[in-house]
């Protein structure tokens, strides 16, 4: 039997034995993260299956069962944002054959596969202090890698992401900490069937510090100063982690526990607001981006905007289009950046003038950025469409027709920066700074990565239905907060 | 401790509010040093005060008047440790929450010791090259 405690085991075994397999062969570190997450990969694939007709495995740790132990619960939606963080992390581990990490290396790999265990941990444990653990894993690992290359840069980045991430998560352990004393329990399908029993006020409070500790992973509006500045210091394949997995982990969280602890309708407007703001926030300060990485960065906010979004209007329709909105976007950006990284390989400037008419230097890497951007941007065919489509209809049924429209205003924003983007890439004037640029053919492992990602957005856009059909399930489960109590307090399942 | 000591901290003219309410002042001085001071090792102090504040907050939590550690090393401890032992579970939060506090001040006075290597200087109104 398969348990889901594998998908933490064996990054945990794997992450603190790098050393060791640096000892036998000095170039075997590099492929640790690649066995790694290939191993979890067919681990998910084993346990996916098992979820039809049980509705979720809950997985009693230590012998003492819930609400008094910690378990793990791998349900539709935990496990379906399982699969888009272990998906990211593999193709991010591709892209590492062919990457020169910075020094040192063995602690580098270390670092990338703690920071996907953690959001692994985060988006597979019933517990909420063990959420805690599973955040200060990812945030902690995250703030090592982003300063890794130890210039000004990244040290002054990895300080901001620090002073913030950690602030947010000690107001995160504060609201823990209310919960615990109101309720005496930490299991949160229990505090979830007895969150009435506690003092509204308390609650209140408790909700806005979990809100703000939540907030900056999930990179929310006030709280995301850390984001465009670890996305231009950090290397490139850890930044796809950034906001493919730790971004993901953190609006997880912020779902299930407004969704499944909270009785969510009264802080449904919170998330709304928040969300929209922090939209239009990273869209308009996109505009006026000249460095890539932070073009991209900027979008990322704006994208997880329309998740919260997503997310506040509490309904079947826009939850299924926030959780495939999230796969895509995962999946977009770590195209976008694992592609941006090809370009500039030689040509060392990042802003949008140096890399003018790169599209005729490296037109297959050009290609891949292009694909994933208009991913992003949901042009139809493609497979952001599908889900930005479904968050619309979604906000427009619940009749949020203000909050819709200037959605679509952001998504028309979008457009403009992209639009210039792209017609950079493809000018035909070439920039001089690409004439030292590596040839793309160099990178045959990391495009074959990116050609599977891009084919795999191809595929969903056409036929988005394999997809949405299972995420419709975990969308399920996310609304009905009584079936997910019932299924691990009601001991019906081990 | 003599008589007048044990009147001064019985619960009736010291109740769990003075642990409540320092752990919120140690939080705010906390905040305080974080939001107004420029050295930096001064505001990685101040990140650890908030730590702090909150740790004290959770044990002053499972605190209860007059009864000990949930150490069961006594026979009459081992037979009804509900009626002599404190709550176990916040001080077990506890204890993950300061190894973890422990890892982020290294985290980040490593990070203060690179910047120190690059600009010379502690004083972070001097460092800004990023836009905040």
């Amino acid at each position: 039997m398969v348990s889901p405690i594998l998908l933490i085991a064996i990054p945990l075994f794997m992450a603190f034995s790098v050393p060791l397999w640096g000892l036998i062969w000095k170039k075997l570190p590099q492929y640790i993260p690649f066995a790694t997450f290939s191993i979890t990969i067919a681990v998910l694939v084993k346990l996916l299956p098992q979820l039809w007709g049980r509705g979720l495995i809950s997985v009693v740790i230590a012998g003492v069962k819930p609400p008094f132990g910690i378990n793990l619960v791998f349900g539709p939606f935990g496990a379906f944002f399982a699969l888009i963080i272990q998906i990211v992390a593999l193709a991010a581990s591709i892209y590492l054959f062919e990457y020169e990490p910075p020094e040192p290396a063995e602690k580098f790999y270390m670092l990338f596969i703690l920071v996907v265990l953690g959001a692994t941990g985060m988006v597979l444990t019933g517990d909420i202090f063990n959420m805690f653990v599973f955040l200060e894993i990812t945030s902690i690992s995250s703030y090592a890698l982003t300063a890794i290359k130890k210039d000004g840069h990244s040290a002054e980045a990895g300080f901001k992401y620090l002073l913030l991430g950690s602030l947010g998560s000690t107001l995160f352990l504060f609201g823990i900490a209310l919960i615990y004393g109101s309720l005496g329990t930490l299991n949160m399908a229990d505090i979830g069937a007895r969150i009435g029993d506690m003092n509204p006020k308390l609650l209140a409070a408790a909700v806005i510090l979990i809100l703000i500790g939540m907030g900056v992973e999930a990179e929310m509006l006030p709280l995301n100063g850390w984001v465009p500045d670890a996305y231009q210091a950090a290397p490139v394949p850890v930044v796809s982690i950034f906001s493919g997995v730790v971004a993901k982990a953190g609006i997880y969280a912020l779902a299930r526990i407004l969704y499944t602890i909270i009785g969510f309708e009264s802080y449904a407007s919170l998330l709304l607001i928040f969300g929209i703001l922090t939209l239009l926030a990273g869209e308009l300060a996109a505009l006026r981006q000249k460095d890539v990485r932070r073009l991209l960065a900027y979008s990322s906010i704006g994208q997880m905007g329309l998740i919260m979004l997503a997310f506040g209007t509490v309904g079947f329709t826009a939850a299924i289009g926030g959780i495939f909105h999230a796969f895509n976007h995962a999946l977009a950006k770590a195209l976008m950046f694992f592609a941006l990284g090809i370009m500039v390989a030689g040509v060392g400037k990042w802003d949008m003038d140096s890399l003018e008419g790169i599209g005729r230097v490296k037109p297959y890497t050009t290609l891949l950025f292009t694909i994933g951007l208009l991913s992003t941007l949901g042009l139809p065919m493609f497979s952001g469409f599908w889900s930005k489509l479904l968050i619309i209809i979604g906000m427009v049924n619940a009749k949020y027709t203000v909050y819709a429209s200037l959605a679509l205003f952001g998504s028309a924003v979008e457009v403009v920066y992209f639009a210039r983007l792209l017609g950079k890439f493809y000018s035909s004037k070439i920039s001089d700074s690409l004439k030292d640029a590596i040839p793309e053919s160099k990178k045959i492992f990391s495009l074959l990565g990116m050609t599977f990602i891009a084919i795999f957005i191809l595929a969903m856009g056409i036929y988005p239905d394999a997809l949405v059909k299972w995420i419709a399930q975990g969308a399920y489960m996310l609304l009905n907060k009584a079936t997910y109590i019932g299924m691990i307090i009601g001991g019906a399942i081990q | 401790m003599s008589e007048a000591l044990r009147t001064f901290f019985s619960p009736q003219i010291l109740g769990p509010e003075i642990f409540y309410g320092s752990s919120v002042g140690l939080f705010l001085i906390g905040l305080y040093m974080i939001l107004v001071k420029k050295n930096l090792v001064k505001i990685v102090i101040g990140l650890s005060f908030i730590e702090s504040g909150v740790n004290l907050f959770l044990i002053s939590l499972g605190y209860v008047w007059g009864k000990t550690a949930p150490i069961l090393n006594k026979p009459e401890l081992m037979k009804e440790p509900v009626k002599y032992a404190v709550d176990p579970v916040p001080q077990a939060l506890v204890l993950t929450a300061i190894v973890i506090g422990v890892a982020v001040t290294a985290m980040a006075l490593s990070i203060v010791i690179v910047l120190h290597d690059k600009y010379g200087t502690l004083d972070i109104s001097k460092i800004k090259e990023l836009k905040w």
